[in-house]
C-alpha cells in the first residue's frame, strides 16, 4: 500500500470520527460565488424607458417597410423626455434601479412609463402646433409616427408586459394552445377598455413568426379603433413581411461552419412558417398585392434554398462521410453531419410549400449514395481492426446506420443494419 | 399522430386497452424504458402473458392504457433501431428497472444512440463500477475505525510509512468478532459492497445512484407543491397531483433507506451473517429502483424546463408513475389518489392538448435521445 493510499485512509478515517468536519469542509471549500445576476438589462431609466416597446427596436440598415423602431427614434424620444422630467425624481428612479440590478422591471416602470407618456404625449401635441421642432425632423424616417407609438406603447405598458410574459423569452417560437388561449383572452380583457390593436402591433414583434399572432387573434374583439390603431393595423402585413425579408437577407450570408448551417435553417424554417400562416391570414384591403408578395418571397425562399442552404446540407453530409476520409472524421463531424441530415429532413416538409421538392429529394439522394458507400468501406475495413480500430469502426458503422435512419427512416435502417449484422457482432465481441 | 394511429387500431384483435384505475403490481405497471421513438416517448415495457414484452401506452385523450405486443408494435408506427436492438436486448424473465437501464447503457454505448450518448453511457457505466469501490472503502474505514484504530494513530502510523500493518491489524480483529478467516473478510465487504453500490451510504458517506435521485425527487416535489400554488387553476390542480404521487413515492423511498441504514449501523453483524441478507438487501435495492421508475426523467424535465413549465408539466402527468395497489399502506392514500388521478384526467385531457404540427420525426427522436443523456448523467 503507497504512502499516499495510507494517508487517504487515514484522513477518511478522521471523517468518520468527525462527521460533522465533512459537512464544514465541504462548506469551507471556496465554492463558486453565487452565479452572476443575469440582469435583463443596463439598469437605466434610459433602458427602462424602451422596455414595454424593445421588442420592436431595430439597427440600421432596416429594410424599407420595416415597422421596428431605430435606437436613435428612441435616443430622441428620451431626450426630449427628460427635458420635461423632474430631475431629482429621475436621479431617484435611477438609484433604486441601480439597486435592484435590474430586478423589478415591473414595479419600476409602473412608476416611470406613466410619467414618460405624460411627457412625449405633450410633446407631440407641441411638435403638431408647431411650438417644437425635435420630433418634426425628417430624419431619422418615421420619426413621428413612432414617436406616436411609443407614447401608445407606454400608455399599453403593463398589458404589452402582460403579453409579453405570456409569450415567453424571445424570439418565440411555436405558440402552444394554453398560450394561444390565455393570449386570446388578455386582449378581449384588453379591448374591453380601449384599442387592444397597439398592444398586439408591439407584442407582435417578440414572435419569430408575428403572422401566428394576428392568426390567433383572428375574429377577436380588438376595442374601439383609434387612429393609431388603424394605422398600426395597416402596417401588419409589412409588419409580417418585413419578418421574412429580413430572414432572407440572413440567408444571402455566407454558411460555414455548423452554427452558421443551423442558424440558416432556422431563417429559413421561420420564412416559410410566416410565409404558410400570412396567406392563411384574414386579408385587408389590398389582399392581391399581400398575395402577389407572399408569392414572390416563397420564389425569393425557394431561389436562396437551393443556391446556398441545400448545397451546404449536402456538403455537411457529403463530405462527413466521405469513405476516403471517414475511418478519421472526428466526433464533431459524425455529430455535425447528423444535424445537416435532420435539418435536410425538417426542410423536406417545407418543400412543397416553398417548392424545392426537387433540390432537397436529390440532396436526400446524394447524401444516402454517399453513407452507403461509407458503410461498404466500414464494414471492409473491419475485417483488419482491431481492438481500439474495431471499437472506432463499429461506432462509425452504427452512426452511418443513424445517418440512414434520419434521412431515409428506420425500417430501411433497420435492413442495412441486419446486412451488416455479423459484421458489427464480431466487433462488438470482447477481445 | 401516434394518438391517432392507436386509436385506428384499437379495433385490431390484438390491441387491448384494461381499464382498470391502476396498476395492482410494479410488474404490471411495467418499466419506463428509455425508448427514443417519438410514440413510445410516454410508454412502459412488460412481459406479456404468453412470452416477449408487450407496451403499456397511457391514452392521451382520457383515462386508460392502450397495451400492444411489441412485435406488432411497426403495424402501428415504426421503432427506432435504437429500441429494436435495446428491446432484442432485454429478457423477459427477470425483467426490472435495473436491468432495463444496464440494456439502456449497452444499447447506447454502441453508439445507437449518437455518438454523445455512447460516450456518456461509457462514462455511466464506468461510475457504476467506481460506486462500488466508493461504497467499498467506506465500508473498509468504517471498519478499521471499529476495529479500535483511531485518526490520530492512523496518521503517526502513515507518516512512518506503517499504516497499510496497523489497517490489516485493526481488519483481522473484525474478522476475529466476525469468527470468519480474515482472509475471507474482503471479499465479504466486497460482495456486501456490489450489492449496496445503487444504494449507497447515508451522508456523508457515498450516496448511491437511488440514494440521489431520492432526493432529487424531494425537491421536485417541492418545486411543483410551489408552483400548482402559484398557478393555481386546472394546471396548477394538475401539478399538485403530481407532487402528490411524488410525495407519496418519496415517502416510501425513504422508509427503505432508513431501513438500509439501519442494517448498515449494525455492520457487525450483518457482516457476520452475510450471505444471509444478501436477498433482502438486494429486494431492497430492487424495490427503491421499482419505486423511483420513471421518475428520473420527470426530475430532469422540470429542471431543464423554461419559466413556462406547461410542456415538461404535460408530459410528466401523462406519464405519472402512480403507484401500484401492491405498495399500499394501510391507509388508503394510494387509493384516493389513484381516484384523485382518474377524476383529473377526464377533467383535463384536452388541457394540454395542441393541434398544431409537431416537429419532424427526427428531432423528436434526438430531443429524446438528449432528455435520456439528460436523465442518466444527472
Amino acid at each position: 500500500m503507497s504512502r499516499d493510499v495510507q494517508q487517504k485512509l487515514a484522513g477518511a478515517l478522521r471523517l468518520t470520527e468527525a462527521p460533522g468536519e465533512a459537512a464544514q469542509s465541504a462548506a469551507a471549500d471556496p465554492e463558486p460565488g453565487p452565479a452572476p445576476r443575469v440582469t435583463v438589462f443596463e439598469p437605466t431609466p434610459f433602458r427602462l424607458f424602451c422596455v414595454p416597446f424593445e421588442d420592436m427596436l431595430g439597427e440600421e440598415p432596416l429594410p424599407p417597410d420595416s415597422t421596428r423602431i431605430v435606437p436613435a427614434v428612441a435616443n430622441l424620444c428620451w431626450q426630449v423626455i427628460v427635458e420635461r422630467l423632474n430631475p431629482v425624481w429621475l436621479a431617484a428612479i435611477a438609484e433604486e434601479l441601480k439597486e435592484s440590478g435590474g430586478a423589478h422591471v415591473d414595479a419600476l416602470g409602473a412608476a416611470l412609463w406613466p410619467e414618460c407618456e405624460q411627457a412625449l404625449a405633450a410633446e407631440i401635441a407641441d411638435t403638431r402646433a408647431g411650438r417644437r421642432r425635435t420630433l418634426a425632423e425628417r430624419t431619422p424616417k418615421n420619426l413621428f409616427r413612432r414617436a406616436e407609438t411609443i407614447t401608445a406603447a407606454l400608455h399599453d405598458a403593463g398589458w404589452i408586459q402582460r403579453l409579453k410574459r405570456l409569450l415567453g423569452t424571445p424570439p418565440v417560437g411555436r405558440l402552444d394552445r394554453g398560450q394561444r388561449q390565455a393570449l386570446r383572452e388578455a386582449v378581449e380583457q384588453l379591448a374591453r377598455r380601449r384599442d387592444a390593436r397597439i398592444a398586439v402591433h408591439v407584442a407582435a414583434h417578440r414572435l419569430r413568426n408575428p403572422a401566428e399572432l394576428f392568426a390567433v387573434l383572428a375574429g377577436a374583439e380588438l376595442g374601439p379603433l383609434s387612429a393609431l390603431g388603424q394605422a398600426l393595423d395597416e402596417e401588419r402585413d409589412s409588419l409580417i413581411l418585413s419578418h421574412v425579408a429580413a430572414a432572407l437577407a440572413a440567408l444571402d450570408e455566407p454558411i460555414s461552419g455548423r452554427e452558421a448551417l443551423t442558424a440558416a435553417t432556422e431563417h429559413a424554417e421561420t420564412a416559410a412558417a410566416i410565409l404558410a400562416t400570412a396567406s392563411g391570414l384574414e386579408h385587408h384591403v389590398g389582399e392581391a398585392a399581400l398575395l402577389r408578395d407572399v408569392e414572390r418571397m416563397q420564389q425569393a425562399l425557394a431561389e436562396r434554398l437551393d443556391a446556398s442552404l441545400v448545397p451546404a446540407l449536402r456538403d455537411g453530409i457529403v463530405s462527413a462521410w466521405d469513405p476516403a476520409t471517414i475511418d478519421a472524421a472526428p466526433d464533431e463531424r459524425i455529430l455535425a453531419a447528423e444535424d445537416a441530415a435532420r435539418a435536410a429532413a425538417r426542410l423536406g416538409r417545407d418543400a412543397m410549400l416553398i417548392g424545392t421538392e426537387y433540390s432537397i429529394g436529390l440532396l436526400v439522394t446524394d447524401a444516402l449514395s454517399q453513407v452507403h458507400e461509407a458503410t461498404r468501406h466500414l464494414a471492409a475495413s473491419a475485417q483488419q481492426a482491431r481492438d481500439e480500430s474495431a471499437r472506432r469502426c463499429a461506432f462509425l458503422l452504427v452512426a452511418a446506420i443513424r445517418l440512414v435512419e434520419i434521412l431515409a427512416g428506420s425500417e430501411r435502417a433497420f435492413a442495412v443494419l441486419t446486412h451488416h449484422r455479423p459484421v458489427l457482432q464480431a466487433l462488438w465481441a470482447p477481445s | 399522430m401516434a394518438q391517432a394511429a392507436l386509436t385506428n387500431a384499437a379495433e385490431a384483435v390484438w390491441l387491448r386497452i384494461p381499464d382498470a384505475l391502476r396498476p395492482a403490481s410494479f410488474a404490471a405497471r411495467g418499466v419506463a424504458v428509455r425508448f427514443t421513438t417519438p410514440g413510445l416517448a410516454l410508454a412502459r415495457l412488460r412481459p406479456a402473458a404468453d412470452g416477449g414484452f408487450e407496451v403499456a401506452m397511457p391514452n392521451v385523450a382520457g383515462p386508460g392504457i392502450y397495451l400492444v405486443p411489441w412485435p406488432a408494435l411497426p403495424e402501428i408506427f415504426a421503432p427506432t433501431l435504437h429500441d429494436r436492438l435495446l428491446v432484442d436486448e432485454l429478457s423477459d424473465s427477470g425483467f426490472d428497472p435495473e436491468r432495463a437501464r444496464l440494456a439502456q447503457l449497452r444499447t447506447a454505448a454502441r453508439g445507437f444512440a449518437g455518438i454523445d450518448a455512447a460516450a456518456a453511457a461509457a462514462q455511466a457505466i464506468e461510475r457504476d463500477a467506481h460506486a462500488a469501490t466508493a461504497v467499498n472503502l467506506a465500508l473498509i474505514v468504517r471498519l478499521i475505525h471499529m476495529g479500535g484504530l483511531t485518526a490520530g494513530e492512523a496518521q503517526e502510523a502513515a507518516a512512518a510509512g506503517r499504516a497499510a500493518e496497523e489497517y490489516r491489524r485493526a481488519l483481522d480483529r473484525i474478522a476475529a468478532r466476525l469468527e470468519i478467516d480474515a482472509r475471507a473478510l474482503p471479499d465479504r465487504i466486497a460482495a456486501l459492497s456490489a450489492s449496496l453500490a445503487a444504494v449507497g451510504l447515508r451522508e456523508p458517506g457515498a450516496g448511491g445512484r437511488l440514494r440521489r435521485l431520492t432526493a432529487r425527487l424531494a425537491e421536485l416535489r417541492q418545486a411543483m407543491a410551489a408552483w400548482a400554488d402559484s398557478e393555481g387553476g386546472d394546471y396548477g390542480a394538475v401539478a399538485a397531483l403530481c407532487a402528490e404521487v411524488a410525495g407519496q413515492t418519496v415517502d416510501q423511498c425513504s422508509r427503505l433507506l432508513a431501513a438500509v441504514d439501519r442494517r448498515l449501523d449494525a455492520l457487525i453483524p450483518t457482516l457476520r451473517a452475510w450471505p444471509r441478507d444478501r436477498e433482502r438487501l438486494d429486494g431492497m435495492r430492487l424495490q427503491l429502483a421499482w419505486l423511483l421508475d420513471g421518475w428520473s426523467r420527470a426530475v430532469v424535465l422540470w429542471e431543464t424546463a423554461p419559466p413556462r413549465k406547461h410542456t415538461a408539466l404535460a408530459a410528466i402527468f401523462r406519464a405519472l408513475p402512480l403507484l401500484p395497489s401492491e405498495a399500499d399502506g394501510p391507509d388508503e392514500a394510494g387509493a384516493d389518489l389513484a381516484h384523485r388521478h382518474r377524476r383529473l384526467v377526464r377533467r383535463c385531457a384536452r388541457l394540454f392538448d395542441d393541434d398544431e404540427a409537431t416537429p419532424a420525426a427526427p428531432d423528436l427522436i434526438r430531443r429524446l435521445e438528449l432528455a435520456n443523456l439528460r436523465a442518466e448523467l444527472a
